[in-house]
């Protein structure tokens, strides 16, 4: 039994280091499409930044770096990307800081840290999987036993495994390093990183966008729409240690509440339009300078 | 709970420790297999754990009956009792609409419309196989070729042994129980075999029948749009995609079953490297073929009765093995289109002609031999339409539209919805694995002989380890489960 145990050992050994350097010609973002246009746009850009939005699309629609920049006087640079939720935030965060040229970053504002479902329709998917690391694991299961969300544990583990093993990815990896690379398109670069739903709307005349848009405008029209309640924004400066990320100057703030309700700003149920995205930042962004005034004074 | 899931992954490694940690104690040792088996199950149903207790618990109070009675009509009727309940089973839940459906359009080709409701029945998965386990182990008794187990624990272990209870191969309580009554001692060479076993069963699932499957499926749901290439491809496709899938189900399960020092019987011995169909059925699901064999061919008189019995018998134990697979006329076109092409080999006397393996001793066959194998492989090709087709009439036009279409059709491809690099994907995979068993014919299974060089080996399992991982997708489900 012991020659046995120790030949299955050495042998997963030399098949965990194969997929090992098999995943190591990919760069730790591979799996969010967008994300890999900003940051190698940033990485080829000229111009840097003191700040970083990120989180999912409610960060990528909803926040204006240049606008901010304007009212604060920071340069910033949105990092958002559509259904990116909080283990994947995190999962970024701590590769992103950890690269030489965004150890100097002051600040870091994320929006969205709810923990994504897994539903039966993107299980297995590279995009549930490839940011499955043991930190985000352990933070995973750890937050899914809390709520007795047994089944959501479970799906975690399943997601690890399958990155872990380089389940289904191999072809994508070689598929990624085949592809030409798509640049970040020139109209996000040069709102630096943002876009919102309505420009998204006009350009890519994507059908879902506009049935959603349309569905939501008849909602307001018919009076059937879920109404809210406004709250002015929060900053909570978040604790990186909690986080599992190790940064020497970065602070990483968690922006709360929405402190906009009236249906005109919205472009559908859950998201701002253009005129809602700036009042939005606006708002954001007199915030952080009062808070940088105080912290001078 | 799939072979071919994240979940048997993380099952297989928490058992075997388990399982070998409990070595010292037999009765611990089945209880724990027993459990195991029962959850492996239950993660498919476990409302149909129940079938299995109870016909578990029948077919073990049956036999010790059996052994207590010497009276031969109580004797038979014990027999009925075990083959009326899970006959019954079976009739019920695999058969019973089918019946219902015939019955009626029976009826309305003379004008009458019975009012018969078919139910919604789910098939209990593996129904077919352990039904059939336990029907062995009650006439195994009758016939005085067994001793009934006294240990419920180690019967319903026997019954439930979850490598092969949902999709064979059909073990005999001969060959299984026994196993399961005495100490298992834990041998190194066959743990290797079995992990290796293993392996060539998921690569044989994973990466060509499941990609077989992207061919297959959408060419026979819409095969009028289909020309000759298309259809040829859909019916050869199907062919390795059901052997793949099969035979690589059986390979996991007695890989697993060497794991657990269990031998099991071999299942699949290279079918199609045939030279006739009586071969072909002496190395196709032979755990199947032995049962209808044993069960109820000898008993029928096999072919040691008058010409025209022996015709009957072949009628009947093809038909039969055609309707195991399922509640459709086309199983039974196909046992029918198989028993045609047997007949002729027993009249000739030629049915036991090819008893060794193609090209014994040497590395490639004669002329003659791959004539032989590629005749048989087109006749069994051409009965797997039928058995593919959702009816009889839809097997003949698919048949039809091979020989009328005959033009070429470049857009094949994209009317399948596959990339081209998918097809060459799947002839190079299907090629290296009939290569590889070619090699290893002589073999239980296609990696049964490998160089001896161990870097070679380790390079060659890494090879087919990442293959299979890139392949993997945890969800489809083996064919076989609906039979």
């Amino acid at each position: 039994m012991k020659k046995f145990l120790l030949e299955i050992l050495i042998f997963s050994f030399i098949l965990i280091l194969t997929i090992k350097g098999i995943k190591s010609t990919v760069p730790f973002y591979w799996g969010n499409k967008l994300m890999e246009q900003k940051i190698e746009y940033l990485e080829s850009s000229d111009s840097k930044y003191d700040t970083y939005f990120i989180g999912s699309s409610k960060t990528f629609r909803h926040i204006d770096p240049i606008l901010f920049e304007k009212i604060t006087g920071t340069p910033a640079f949105n990092l958002g990307c559509s259904g990116m939720f909080a283990l994947e935030t995190e999962y970024m965060l701590d590769n992103f800081l950890s690269k030489e040229s965004f150890k100097n970053t002051k600040d870091i504002y994320v929006q969205n840290t709810d923990y994504m479902i897994i539903g039966e329709q993107n299980r297995h998917t590279l995009r549930v999987n490839y940011y499955m690391d043991t930190k985000r694991l352990v933070r995973g299961v750890n937050y899914f036993i809390g709520q007795r969300e047994y089944s959501q544990a479970y799906y975690h583990l399943v997601a690890f495994i399958e990155n872990q093993l380089c389940i289904g990815q191999i072809s994508e990896i070689i598929d990624y390093k085949q592809k030409d690379k798509r640049n970040l398109m020139k109209m996000v670069a040069d709102q630096n990183g943002f876009y919102s739903l309505e420009q998204d709307l006009k350009i890519g005349k994507s059908k879902q966008l506009e049935n959603r848009h349309n569905r939501y405008l008849k909602s307001v029209e018919n009076n059937t729409y879920t109404k809210r309640k406004a709250k002015d924004i929060r900053l909570v400066e978040l604790n990186k240690g909690e986080l599992g990320i190790d940064t020497k100057g970065t602070k990483i703030w968690q922006i709360q509440n929405n402190p906009i309700a009236d249906p005109k700003y919205y472009f559908d149920r859950g998201h701002y339009n253009l005129e809602g995205a700036k009042k939005y930042t606006k708002q954001l962004a007199h915030l952080v300078k009062k808070l940088n005034e105080s912290k001078k004074q | 709970m799939l072979f071919n899931s994240v979940e048997f992954l993380l099952f297989l490694p928490i058992v075997f420790t388990i399982y070998w940690a409990l070595s010292k104690k037999l009765i611990l040792q089945n209880i724990f297999l027993l459990t195991a088996s029962y959850f492996f199950y239950g993660l498919w149903d476990y409302r149909f754990l129940s079938l299995i207790i109870i016909s578990s618990l029948l077919d073990f109070i049956i036999g010790l009956q059996l052994k207590k009675h010497h009276s031969q009509r109580i004797r038979k009727i014990l027999l009925s009792i075990s083959l009326l309940v899970n006959l019954g089973f079976l009739l019920v839940f695999k058969y019973y609409n089918f019946f219902v459906d015939s019955f009626v359009s029976l009826f309305q080709q003379f004008g009458y419309e019975p009012s018969i409701t078919t139910l919604k029945i789910v098939l209990p998965v593996g129904i077919s196989f352990y039904t059939f386990q336990t029907l062995s182990y009650s006439i195994d008794i009758y016939r005085n070729k067994l001793e009934p187990s006294k240990s419920i624990l180690n019967f319903f272990t026997y019954v439930a042994f979850f490598p092969q209870l949902v999709a064979g191969p059909i073990e005999r309580a001969i060959n299984l129980l026994p196993q399961i009554e005495r100490k298992r001692v834990f041998d190194y060479k066959n743990a290797k075999l079995g992990l290796r076993q293993i392996l060539w069963g998921l690569f044989k699932k994973v990466v060509i029948a499941d990609t077989c499957a992207m061919f297959v499926d959408p060419i026979f749901a819409d095969y009028t749009q289909f020309s000759t290439v298309g259809l040829v491809a859909g019916a050869v496709f199907f062919a390795i995609q059901i052997y793949c899938d099969f035979s690589g189900y059986s390979d996991i399960a007695i890989g697993v079953s060497k794991l657990l020092g269990i031998e099991l019987m071999q299942n699949f011995s290279f079918p199609y490297f045939s030279r006739d169909i009586a071969e072909f059925w002496r190395r196709w699901h032979i755990s199947l073929s032995t049962w209808f064999r044993d069960y109820l061919y000898i008993p029928l008189g096999g072919s040691r009765v008058s010409k025209a019995l022996q015709l009957r018998n072949i009628f009947i134990i093809f038909l039969v093995s055609g309707f195991w697979h399922g509640a459709n006329w086309t199983f039974i076109f196909w046992g029918l289109i198989h028993a045609l092409c047997y007949i002729p080999l027993l009249y000739l006397k030629k049915n036991r002609k090819n008893l060794n393996v193609v090209a014994e001793n040497n590395v490639i066959a004669k002329p003659i031999e791959f004539f032989e194998v590629i005749k048989t492989f087109i006749i069994v090709t051409f009965a797997w339409v039928f058995f593919r087709a959702k009816n009889i009439k839809e097997g003949f036009d698919y048949i039809v539209g091979i020989f009328s279409n005959t033009f070429y059709d470049e857009s094949f491809i994209s009317k399948v919805g596959v990339k081209h690099q998918d097809l060459y994907i799947i002839i190079f995979f299907t090629v290296l694995m009939f290569i590889i068993e070619w090699f290893n014919r002589s073999s239980t299974f296609g990696l049964g002989k490998l160089p001896n060089s161990k870097v070679l080996r380790y390079v060659f399992y890494v090879f087919l380890c990442l293959t299979v991982l890139e392949f993997f997708s945890g969800k489809s489900e083996f064919i076989y489960f609906q039979f």
